[in-house]
This record gives structure tokens, C-alpha cells and sequence, in this order.
């Protein structure tokens, strides 16, 4: 939780020491108003507002690195909270009317704040579609942090599941296949090397798939040490092509232990289904029944 | 009777709780949100001296239920045995074949997977395992059976070289995560049946290990340092109560006779029944349900000869009754039963 916010410790002092600026120098040239005088509305209004701005903030300096898209985001914020910040405060204080730093301090820092936070946006903006670009091949466009797997970094079954009903939908005529893919002797390996080990062998295994896979192919966890990938617009001929393919450049995937200086040598079995116009659900089931019976036929537990 | 509620504290926290603990921890979890509302402390858990109570265990996985992944569980069922639990881990690995394994699970089940007991059934065909609630689980049952059962999977796969053809069935609705089961625990899997069970062919059961070298003597030594380090732990309450009600089936008995059989006045009982999340109904109600499972299955009996057998007035009484225990009719029970094979995806 907030587990980036020590890093910008100065940011947030700052912050802190003008907002006491502002309230120490307010009160010290103020009148404090009487009760009936104050108009709860506007305390709440702006008073909300400033609160809210801090939040943003705690949520940027929260879960960004240093940089400068994050300097600019807080200053913008910051700024604006200033703003914000005295307006509430001029609702409990009056302060004497040749003060003109109040005044200006109101309808100057908010729009610099905004200027600002827009500028940062921008830059933000920016960096979101270098970050697009990176995870491309996970996640065809679609983002949603709560179906990503965690010891993988893929796409959970959901997002499989939602990815099959899609291409039914827009495509009725055109080839599908999906492959389902099983780390063979998986559970041996666990018990042999401790789940830690195991769950590393997995996400490997998936960076490993990743990069053997055509930009189109959609990889996503099933469940436990099962993968499975859609195929788009391909056939189940070509689909066989690419599953020996990979399973092929598993079997040269050395996978270095951590426990001890040797190496493991993992090995996937496959199985494929396809379909024209499918249900989803029955295109999973088929090719699990295919990747049973290709694990049975080679004696793979 | 002997029995142990759920406020003594009997289990090794070091044990299965750590294990727990450990996987959570791996999934990002911080221990001061899935201990929350249990009074443990992670230094002590981790020191290894430290007992925990039932309700203890029951909340922290009921934290465990709320915060963590679906795969939690099963991924909690494959590290559980045989684990480093002193002599009965070593019991375990000591076995020839599963019925063995069995008996050990069965015999020191506090402490190899507490707060359920697996109970063996010998039928024509199969033979049956059935997860039987000890202390009042309800609110964790699921993800208990679901550890436990792939604990029993894995550990015989294992063992044996070779998954076996086991059928489970599971007395809940289907969860939405079904992907865990199918991977997990094979294609095998029914829901609905009103009690949590695993089935297995004979030959299978009895059939030795590829691997398994103790001798009689080394088991028997074995034995008997668990039996010493076991002989203090009573069984618990709830299955206490469920046992005796199976055995006294016939004569329908009431809480009151209840209370006299297990010393203790019928408000006392009520209240110890209220602390463990459960009523003396309740637990009627499933021993009937677990009688009736195998007179119908197993004895082929018919729902008047079974309605008679529990002296219900008439077999449309018993149908009712049979409906509210489990949901489903007899007649479709006895389909379910039989595990007409059905692939789950």
C-alpha cells in the first residue's frame, strides 16, 4: 500500500510547510470570524476539494517512481490544493482587504496548477504508450489490474473466457484455435524443488512462451501449471505447426535452479481445439480433452 | 464421551498454519491483515511452541478466504503432506498403499489435517472417503475440502507414480473458479451431493506403492511414539455428536438424551453447540443424510425401506425431508452417486 511514498519524502514536506505558511501568516493578519458568520457550504466545498487533492496526490506519490512526470503531476496538484487550501481558510479568517497576496494567491494558483497538471498529463500520456507498447503482446489492448495473475504477470481465465465470447462475437466465420499447454511433471518438480521454485519455473515458462508466440496469440493462465493461448484466424493446421513449435523450444529451455548450481529441463504437452462460430466454453473443454489424452498417450503424470 | 471444543488450543501453529502463512505471504498478503481478529502474532507462530485453537485456525483462514487468490487453497493442499509435522509426517511417508495412508490421515487427523476426519466407507465397488466436520466449520468448509482433497490427491500421486482415477463430489453449489477443480483435482467432480466425498475403485486402494520400503517394526515404533504425542487430544464436539447420533439413528433422539449421553444439562449443550456455529438440528439432520447416502447407494435399498429404517410415517414424508437435508431428491442422489463420468471445464 503507498509503498513508493518514501521516495519522494522532500515533495511532500514541502508540500506540508506551505500549507503552514499559509496558515500561519493568515492568522497571524486575520480576524478569526464569529460561528454564525461562516457559510458551512463553502468550508465543505472547499474545504472537500483540498482534501481531495491530497489524496490525488498520496495515489501519484504512491505508486509512481521519481521522475518528471511525477514532479509535474504534484506541483499541479499542489498548487491547486494551495488554492483550494486558502479558500477555506479565508471562510474562517477575514483577512484586512489591502492584503492582495490573499487574493492573488486564490485566482493565481489554481490556474498554474492546472497549467501544470495538464503539462504533466501530457507527459504521462507519453509514457502510458511507451508502457502500451512494452506490454503489447499481454494484454491486446486491454487493461484491467484485477485480472492479472500474480505469480505469472498474464492474464487470468476471465480474460480468456471474455477474449473467446469477443471473437465470437465479431468474427462468426473466421478460424479459431485454441491450445491448452500443461507443464509436464510439474508436481513432481514442486515437491522435489519447494513451490517458490515452482512458481518461478512458471513465470519463466510464460516469459518464455511469450517470446515464442506471434504478436496476434493471446497467452493466459488457466489455473495451476495449465497455459492456454487463442489463435486468431488460424486453422488447425497451422495450429498444430505452432504448438510442436513451442513445445519444441521448451525442450531447450534450461531452466537454472536457485536451490542448487544445476539446471532442470522442463517439457510442456499440448492440445488443440478449434472451431468456426463457437461457444467458448465448449472450445476449452475440447481441447482440455485433447491435451488429457496427448498426456495419457505419452505417459505424462 | 470424550470430546474437545473449539476454544482449546491443541494445534501446532507451526505446522499447517505456517505453511499457510508462507503461501500468503508469497502472494503480497501482510500477516497483520490476514491475522486480524485471531490474537496471533507472527513471532510467536514462527518461534514453533505455539498452540492454536480451532476458532483461531477458523479465522485466520477465513481471512485467507477473503483476501487471497481461489488458488489459495489447493496450492495450500499440494505443500500439506507429508510436511514436517514430527512423527506422523514420517507415519505418512511410511505407508504401503493408500488404504494405509488413510488410516494414518484417519487415526492422528488433528494433527496431519485438523479440524476435519476423513471417514473410510467399504462399498461393493468403491470405497469411499468422507470429510467429516469435527468443530464446526461451516463458514471454511469449502476451502478446507478443497486443500485436503488435493492434499490426498497429490500425496498418492506421488507416492504412487501415477494419478489415480479418483471422483470427488462436494456438497456445495459449483464455484465460479471450476478451472482450479478441473486442473487440480481432475475431471471427475460433482456439486450438490449434500456431503463432501472422494471415491476410488479397490484395486487402487489397496494396491502397494511403486516405492515403499519400511519394515512392520519401523511403523510399529512409529505408532507408537505418535499415539504418546497424540493420547491428550479428544475428538472434537461436533463430530463427537454427529457419531454418536449415526450410531442411535434409529431411535430418532433428542437433544435432551444428547446432553445426558455427553454429561452435561441441555441449555449447556445448546450453548456449546450456538459457540461452534452450529444446532443440534443441523447435525441430525447430516447424519441422517450420511445413513441414508449409503443405505441407498450401497445397500440399494428403496426409499420405503430406508423411510422405514428411520421410522418415517410414509416414503413421501421421508422425500420431503431428504429434500430439505440436501437439496436434491433421493431418486436423483442415487444418479449422483453412481458418478455417471462428466467432464467440468
Amino acid at each position: 500500500m503507498l509503498a513508493t511514498l518514501k521516495l519522494h519524502k522532500q515533495k511532500i514536506s514541502f508540500l506540508f510547510l506551505l500549507l503552514s505558511v499559509c496558515f500561519g501568516v493568515t492568522w497571524y493578519l486575520g480576524q478569526t470570524k464569529p460561528w454564525s458568520q461562516i457559510d458551512w457550504m463553502d468550508v465543505v466545498g472547499e474545504g472537500g476539494s483540498a482534501c481531495a487533492m491530497a489524496l490525488w496526490i498520496a495515489f501519484i506519490l504512491g505508486s509512481r517512481p521519481q521522475g518528471r512526470v511525477t514532479n509535474l503531476l504534484t506541483l499541479g496538484l499542489g498548487f491547486m490544493m494551495v488554492a483550494f487550501w486558502q479558500d477555506a481558510l479565508d471562510e474562517f479568517i477575514r483577512l484586512p482587504s489591502h492584503q492582495w497576496w490573499d487574493q492573488w494567491l486564490e485566482s493565481v494558483a489554481m490556474p498554474v496548477g492546472i497549467l501544470l497538471l495538464t503539462y504533466g498529463l501530457y507527459h504521462w500520456y507519453q509514457e502510458q504508450l511507451q508502457v502500451n507498447h512494452t506490454l503489447k503482446k499481454r494484454e491486446q489492448l486491454f487493461r484491467d489490474h484485477a485480472w492479472l495473475d500474480r505469480i505469472t504477470h498474464l492474464s487470468r481465465v476471465d480474460m480468456l473466457k471474455k477474449q473467446l465470447r469477443q471473437i465470437g462475437r465479431q468474427q462468426e466465420h473466421d478460424e479459431i484455435t485454441l491450445v491448452m499447454i500443461d507443464v509436464a511433471q510439474f508436481s513432481m518438480f514442486n515437491r522435489l524443488h519447494g513451490q517458490i521454485e515452482g512458481d518461478r519455473l512458471l513465470y519463466q515458462l510464460a516469459e518464455f512462451l511469450q517470446l515464442n508466440m506471434r504478436e496476434q496469440d493471446l497467452l493466459t493462465r488457466y489455473a495451476a501449471d495449465r497455459f492456454s493461448i487463442i489463435l486468431p484466424n488460424t486453422g488447425l493446421k497451422k495450429a498444430k505447426e505452432i504448438a510442436f513449435q513451442l513445445e519444441d523450444a521448451v525442450a531447450h529451455f534450461y531452466f537454472r535452479l536457485h536451490t542448487s548450481d544445476d539446471t532442470y529441463l522442463p517439457r510442456i504437452v499440448t492440445g488443440i481445439a478449434g472451431a468456426q462460430g463457437f461457444e467458448s466454453t465448449c472450445l476449452i473443454g475440447l481441447a482440455n480433452k485433447d491435451l488429457m489424452n496427448n498426456k495419457s498417450s505419452r505417459h505424462v503424470a | 464421551m470424550q470430546f474437545r471444543e473449539c476454544h482449546q488450543a491443541i494445534y501446532p501453529a507451526h505446522f499447517q498454519l505456517l505453511k499457510l502463512m508462507d503461501l500468503m505471504d508469497a502472494q503480497g498478503l501482510h500477516h497483520h491483515q490476514y491475522l486480524k481478529g485471531s490474537g496471533l502474532f507472527y513471532e510467536d507462530i514462527a518461534s514453533g511452541n505455539k498452540y492454536i485453537s480451532a476458532l483461531q485456525f477458523i479465522r485466520v483462514i477465513e481471512n485467507a478466504q477473503k483476501l487471497g487468490e481461489p488458488e489459495l487453497a489447493f496450492r495450500w493442499g499440494h505443500a500439506l503432506w507429508p510436511g514436517h509435522y514430527d512423527v506422523f509426517s514420517q507415519l505418512l511417508q511410511s505407508t504401503s498403499n493408500l488404504s494405509e495412508l488413510i488410516m494414518v490421515v484417519h487415526d492422528y487427523s488433528e494433527m496431519l489435517c485438523p479440524l476435519l476426519k476423513p471417514i473410510v466407507i467399504n462399498a461393493d465397488e468403491y470405497v469411499f472417503i468422507y470429510w467429516q466436520d469435527e468443530v464446526g466449520v461451516s463458514s471454511i468448509l469449502r476451502f478446507l475440502v478443497e486443500a485436503y482433497s488435493t492434499a490426498l490427491l497429490s500425496l498418492s500421486h506421488w507416492l504412487n507414480q501415477k494419478k489415480l482415477a479418483w471422483r470427488l463430489g462436494f456438497s456445495y453449489e459449483p464455484p465460479k473458479y471450476l478451472e482450479e477443480y478441473a486442473v487440480n483435482l481432475g475431471d471427475n467432480v460433482q456439486f450438490n451431493m449434500g456431503v463432501n466425498l472422494l471415491a476410488l475403485n479397490h484395486h487402487d486402494f489397496i494396491k502397494p506403492w511403486t516405492s515403499f520400503n519400511t519394515s512392520i517394526a519401523i511403523k510399529e515404533l512409529l505408532r507408537r511414539q505418535a499415539d504418546q504425542k497424540y493420547q491428550d487430544i479428544a475428538p472434537g464436539l461436533i463430530g463427537q455428536l454427529t457419531r454418536w447420533n449415526q450410531q442411535n439413528i434409529q431411535l430418532n433422539p433428542s437433544l435432551d438424551q444428547a446432553a445426558l449421553a455427553f454429561s452435561m444439562s441441555r441449555a449447556t449443550l445448546k450453548r456449546k453447540l450456538k459457540t461452534h456455529g452450529t444446532a443440534f438440528q443441523r447435525i441430525q439432520d447430516q447424519a441422517r443424510l450420511s445413513i441414508c447416502l449409503y443405505l441407498l447407494h450401497q445397500k440399494k435399498w428403496s426409499n420405503q425401506q430406508v423411510a422405514s429404517y428411520l421410522r418415517f410415517s410414509d416414503a413421501n414424508n421421508f422425500r420431503k425431508a431428504f429434500k430439505r437435508w440436501c437439496g436434491d431428491t433421493p431418486n436423483s442422489m442415487r444418479e449422483k452417486l453412481a458418478f455417471k463420468a462428466r467432464a467440468i471445464t
